[in-house]
């Protein structure tokens, strides 16, 4: 099994945030943040040395918890620092961005990383939806078709031009062409039937995130069922989960600083206004829109994750196990971790990826 | 100057768009090229793709412009080399045979191709609007299509 850090590059002080989002940039005080982002670097070094396989990137926007709003920037930025681990974009938000740029993006880090990129196509959470000014019920669909558009991109080598539903080029010519052909290893994340198809579809691996094992477990199944349907059998580093962390010496000590946080109201995901998150649910299904619930609620009582939601809690022996369990039911063969909890400082990062390297990394190697 | 333009018998709803885009459309006659004034623009399927061909070679004075929509994979059409007009030649996406886009554009000189997303070889069926939509306006534009000329103006 390989594990993977996920370079989240959070804001030194994000312990002070408010919990919704966006943060206000107000927040930002950019001495701060440029020795957050030296210290995130310093951290996937550190991850790089003790033997993560991979260091990934997300695109995340409008806040400091994962402050990697442009991610291929952040990849390039470490990719110069870590010269052994692969580099994954988990991934670019598809239906935010210009597929022929990201397409771009994803060669150019190809060729700076020699060939040590892997892809991951993403939707976006919920809230990203009112980034870009995309209509979220258009959100799928401009998934989809970017999947398609961008391996179109990445390997036709002849200029072409594209007719789509929701993109028109005349003239696309991506260059560089990636270095590993036909095209980076390359997954979906997703939880949804159709993108799971589509990657079993198109033999692209597949990313989950921040679920139990047991639904992990039944999105895999459908998953490989699918694959075998396309007469396929994905590698191990095809099934990637990504789930976030909080190691300590002991199980005692992880369940002190955890039950520190829940007390605190300290929630690690993203909290949303609830009556935002049901304005952009309701506008990706097409449904409806109640606007007049948009503005209902106080700031302190209409919080969404206020529940701290760590998918691995506990001392070494308690987080080899809970990983291993995604790896025995779900077959997943990279693990993506995010450490960085809003509470914690970069020593705290930095210690915790030493144990987790000394005590549960060789033995994740060994599944 | 009349726009006309020659179509393959099997892309009605694709003549029937152009008729409403102000295109005199008449079909393709493959055995006579007295079926329209001079000069003409032609679309032509995988059938009728050895006759477009044909025409574009032997007439190059009144073939103004060319769209080929999924045209035979290998062995291609002979002479494609000679053809002298603009030359769009399309494929969806979905075709297996799509590859062979590349193919086509290697060949013939003045050359664009496209990829029409979730279409598969029947692309006038799967996705007659997209098909419509570049193909007049390749006809209309020819090889200056290349740059959009759709207002994306939002509060002028």
């Amino acid at each position: 099994m390989k594990a993977s850090y996920l370079g989240a590059m959070g804001y030194a002080h994000r312990r002070d945030f408010p919990l919704t989002w966006p943060t206000p940039p107000a927040f930002n005080d950019p001495a701060i943040s440029v020795q957050s982002y030296r210290d995130g670097i310093t951290e996937c070094e550190f991850a790089e040395s003790v033997g993560f396989d991979w260091i990934s990137f997300s695109e995340h926007h409008y806040s400091g918890r994962i402050a990697t709003g442009t991610p291929a920037v952040m990849a390039a930025a470490v990719a110069e620092r870590c010269q052994r681990a692969q580099i994954a974009l988990l991934g670019p938000l598809l239906p935010l961005n210009n597929p022929v740029r990201a397409a771009e993006e994803l060669a150019l880090l190809d060729n700076l990383t020699n060939g040590r990129l892997v892809v991951g196509f993403l939707r976006g959470t919920p809230n990203e939806d009112q980034v870009y000014g995309v209509n979220p019920a258009e959100g799928r669909g401009r998934m989809l078709e970017g999947m398609d558009l961008i391996i179109r991109a990445l390997t036709e080598p002849q200029p072409f031009a594209w007719e789509g539903r929701y993109y028109q080029f005349r003239t696309v010519a991506v260059w560089p062409r990636p270095v590993q052909q036909p095209f980076p290893p390359t997954l979906v994340a997703t939880r949804s039937d159709d993108a799971v198809q589509y990657a079993a579809a198109h033999r692209l691996g597949l990313g989950v995130s921040f679920l139990p094992v047991d639904e992990v477990g039944c999105i895999t199944d459908k998953y490989l069922d699918w694959c075998a349907a396309a007469g396929w059998t994905p590698q191990p580093e095809q099934l990637v989960f990504r789930g976030s962390i909080y190691l300590a010496e002991t199980d005692r000590q992880a369940q002190e600083w955890f039950s520190r946080q829940v007390n605190q109201g300290r929630a690690p995901g993203m909290a949303l206004r609830s009556s935002v998150a049901q304005v952009i649910q309701a506008s990706r299904a097409g449904q409806p829109v109640n606007y007049g619930n948009v503005f209902a609620g106080s700031a302190s009582g209409d919080i969404l994750g206020g529940a701290p939601g760590l998918t691995f809690v506990g001392g070494p022996d308690t987080v080899f196990e809970q990983i291993k369990a995604y790896h025995d039911r779900c077959g997943t063969g990279v693990i993506d971790l995010f450490f960085q909890q809003p509470s914690l400082t970069h020593q705290d990062i930095m210690a915790e990826i030493d144990l987790f390297g000394r005590e549960v990394l060789p033995r994740l190697k060994e599944l | 100057m009349d726009k006309v333009v020659v179509i393959s018998a099997g892309l009605p709803a694709l003549a029937a768009g152009l008729a409403t885009q102000g295109w005199h459309t008449a079909d393709l006659e493959p055995d006579t090229e007295s079926d329209a004034g001079s000069p003409y623009a032609l679309v032509a399927t995988a059938d009728d793709a050895a006759v477009a061909v044909r025409r574009a070679v032997q007439s190059p004075q009144r073939l103004s412009v060319l769209v080929m929509v999924a045209p035979p994979a290998l062995p291609l059409p002979a002479d494609l080399r000679r053809i002298q007009c603009p030359t769009l030649v399309v494929f969806g996406n979905d075709d297996p045979q799509a590859d062979t886009a590349r193919a086509y554009r290697a060949q013939i000189p003045n050359c664009h191709i496209a990829f029409v997303y979730d279409a598969g070889h029947d692309i006038a069926i799967q996705r007659p609007q997209a098909l419509l939509n570049l193909a007049a306006d390749f006809l209309e534009r020819r090889e200056t299509f290349i740059v959009a000329n759709r207002s994306r103006v939002i509060n002028p």
